[in-house]
């Protein structure tokens, strides 16, 4: 099998032993739900001085499975920046963005709860232009990369908390042979909800 | 009814006779309007017959001499009236052609002649003719038909360097056919541009064209836009022109045009009529020179490549990066700059425009290269009048 066929397989288990695990912590009946947001930085420290750092919003679900472990899904958007580009300076904007699945393990020291968590996301990038070269060279692409974040939540009441997360995501991507690290840590601070269904 | 025919008889002998008398008075009116014809020398016995010789050993000749009725009609005449007038200095040829620049000299382009051009002083010889041309060229003095080798068919090196008119025009040279004075009409435009380029500084479009071929507006033309020109002409009238004139003037009456000219023989500007070269018709005209003299347009200075790297993180560009410096030798103003390019190793057809930049700018980016990508560069300045100096050439 080829290697685009190898990895096209490997996604679609992960898929589906997502859905599997889902599917066992279905009687559960419990979901949490959130949104995080801030600050995302730039890695590569000339992308870093083009674009400086950004901030990200990330909606996301959770499912407990078992006392100790939990899966989730959730999205990543937000970081559009724009700077100048070039020895014309000329005005250019990136944007990163993409969804992601994870899978984790949480600790309770009441009413604390600390977790960490890993998972891959499906990351679009888009680097746009105004070089009259530009459009000969279209950078809108995009990759698989892995996700790992460790946080801590602190429970309001019983169903509603507040969340710290620190998340990093090694995007490195190659549209035309030169590599590009689009990778950043993520402080992300935020508000949850767990619903009893 | 019956005298009727009597009656209208008479009256048409009457209207006859109007008409003849009105036709006589038209027709005495027309006579004085035209111009008298030239009063003929008697026919001369010695000159060269030869086709472009100078003249120089003519016998003088009376001119016709034309009594114009009228003073020079702005709308249809023209007249250079400032021409420096000179006396032929070993040939007809480089002195017509002196006096020519002499008169641009006057106007527009001081580097054409030197010293005081209005007057035919030694300096002005020297260029009509140098003592070296006389040494090497002219003498041994020769008229046809026994022509006698000079120094043009030795070896180069042992002739002077060509340092006036006479020697650019090849005028007396033994080797190309030429008795002394003579010079052969295909060298003149050729003369001409070696004798502009050994000035430098301007450019020269020397255009020869038979009489017939030229039209009456045309020579007004290049005489109202201040452009004397040169007449290859037969002043004897034996079918073969071998004397060149320097015009200035061009007129008409009643109904026949003349062209004005220094002939120099003397210092007069003298008038013929302008038609065609013919046996039995004399200063009939051959050849007509015009001559376009325009400031040379020079190309940037210092034209040069540096290969620079646009990085966009994503990707790359590669630009030539093109600069150069204005040419301080251009005395009319610069208007644009020309970039020309072609892939390395093509032929010179491939050069394609790639910019036209305004004067002011001093570097031009050509984007949007590959990493391969090699061309070669030609720069050209061009001034108001559109004139475009010759490239400046840069390679990658």
């Amino acid at each position: 099998m080829s290697a685009p066929g190898a990895r096209a397989t490997g996604r679609a288990a992960a898929v589906l032993a997502f859905a599997a695990l889902f599917a066992a912590a279905a009687p559960a009946m419990d979901l949490t739900a959130g949104l995080m947001l801030g600050p995302r930085t730039l890695r590569d420290p000339a992308l870093k001085a083009v674009y400086g750092s950004g901030t990200v919003y990330c909606p996301y679900v959770l499912l407990p499975v078992g006392r100790f472990f939990f899966l989730g899904g959730g999205y990543e958007a937000g970081f559009s920046r724009s700077g100048l580009i070039g020895i014309y300076r000329e005005p250019a904007v990136l944007k990163v963005f993409g969804g992601e699945m994870f899978a984790g393990l949480k600790v309770r020291f009441n009413p604390l709860i600390l977790y960490g968590r890993a998972g891959i996301g499906r990351f679009t990038y888009r680097q746009t232009v105004e070089s009259p070269v530009a459009g000969d060279y279209p950078v809108d692409g995009s990759k698989w990369a892995l996700s790992l974040a460790g946080g801590a939540r602190v429970e309001l009441t019983e169903r509603l908390f507040l969340s710290g997360e620190l998340k990093w995501v090694p995007l490195k991507v190659s549209p035309y042979d030169i590599p590009v690290d689009l990778g950043g840590m993520r402080y992300l601070f935020g508000v949850g909800y767990t619903f009893s269904l | 009814m019956k005298n009727l025919p009597r009656a209208a008889s008479r009256t048409a002998a009457g209207l006859l006779a109007v008409a003849a008398a009105a036709v006589a008075i038209v027709s005495a009116a027309q006579d004085d309007r035209r111009p008298p014809r030239p009063i003929r020398p008697p026919a001369a016995g010695s000159s060269s017959p030869r086709s472009g010789a100078a003249g120089v050993s003519l016998p003088p000749r009376p001119f016709p001499s034309y009594r114009f009725l009228r003073p020079l009609n702005p709308l249809t005449d023209a007249l250079l009236p400032d021409m420096p007038a000179y006396l032929s200095h070993h040939g007809s040829a480089p002195t017509a052609v002196a006096m020519l620049m002499a008169y641009h000299s006057l106007h527009g382009f001081p580097e054409l002649m030197p010293g005081d051009v209005t007057v035919q002083g030694p300096l002005i010889d020297d260029i009509i003719a140098s003592p070296g041309h006389y040494l090497d060229y002219s003498l041994p003095l020769d008229e046809p038909p026994d022509l006698l080798p000079d120094k043009s068919e030795g070896p180069p090196e042992d002739c002077h360097t060509d340092d006036s008119l006479a020697d650019f025009l090849c005028t007396s040279r033994s080797a190309f056919g030429n008795f002394y004075g003579d010079t052969l009409s295909v060298d003149i435009k050729a003369g001409i541009e070696k004798y502009l380029k050994w000035v430098g500084g301007y450019r020269v479009i020397t255009t020869p064209n038979r009489c017939q071929n030229v039209a009456w507006w045309t020579i007004r033309n290049e005489i109202i836009s201040g452009r004397p020109m040169i007449f290859l002409v037969d002043p004897e009238g034996r079918g073969n022109a071998d004397l060149y004139v320097t015009v200035a003037g061009l007129r008409s009456e009643g109904g026949v045009s003349f062209y004005g000219c220094h002939t120099t023989r003397d210092r007069e500007l003298r008038w013929f009529e302008l038609r065609p070269v013919q046996e039995g018709r004399e200063w009939g005209v051959n050849t007509i020179y015009t001559v376009v003299i325009t400031q040379a347009v020079f190309p940037p200075l210092e034209a040069s490549i540096v290969r620079v790297v646009n990085d966009y993180f994503f990707f790359r560009e590669e630009i030539n990066r093109l600069s150069w410096k204005p040419n301080p030798s251009n005395k009319t103003p610069i208007v644009r700059t020309k970039i020309l390019r072609k892939p390395l190793g093509s032929p010179d057809s491939a050069f394609a425009i790639v910019a036209e930049l305004d004067a002011s700018q001093a570097q031009f980016d050509d984007r949007g290269l590959s990493s391969s990508d090699r061309f070669v560069y030609r720069l050209t300045s061009v001034d108001e009048s559109g004139h475009e100096s010759p490239p400046a050439t840069v390679t990658n």
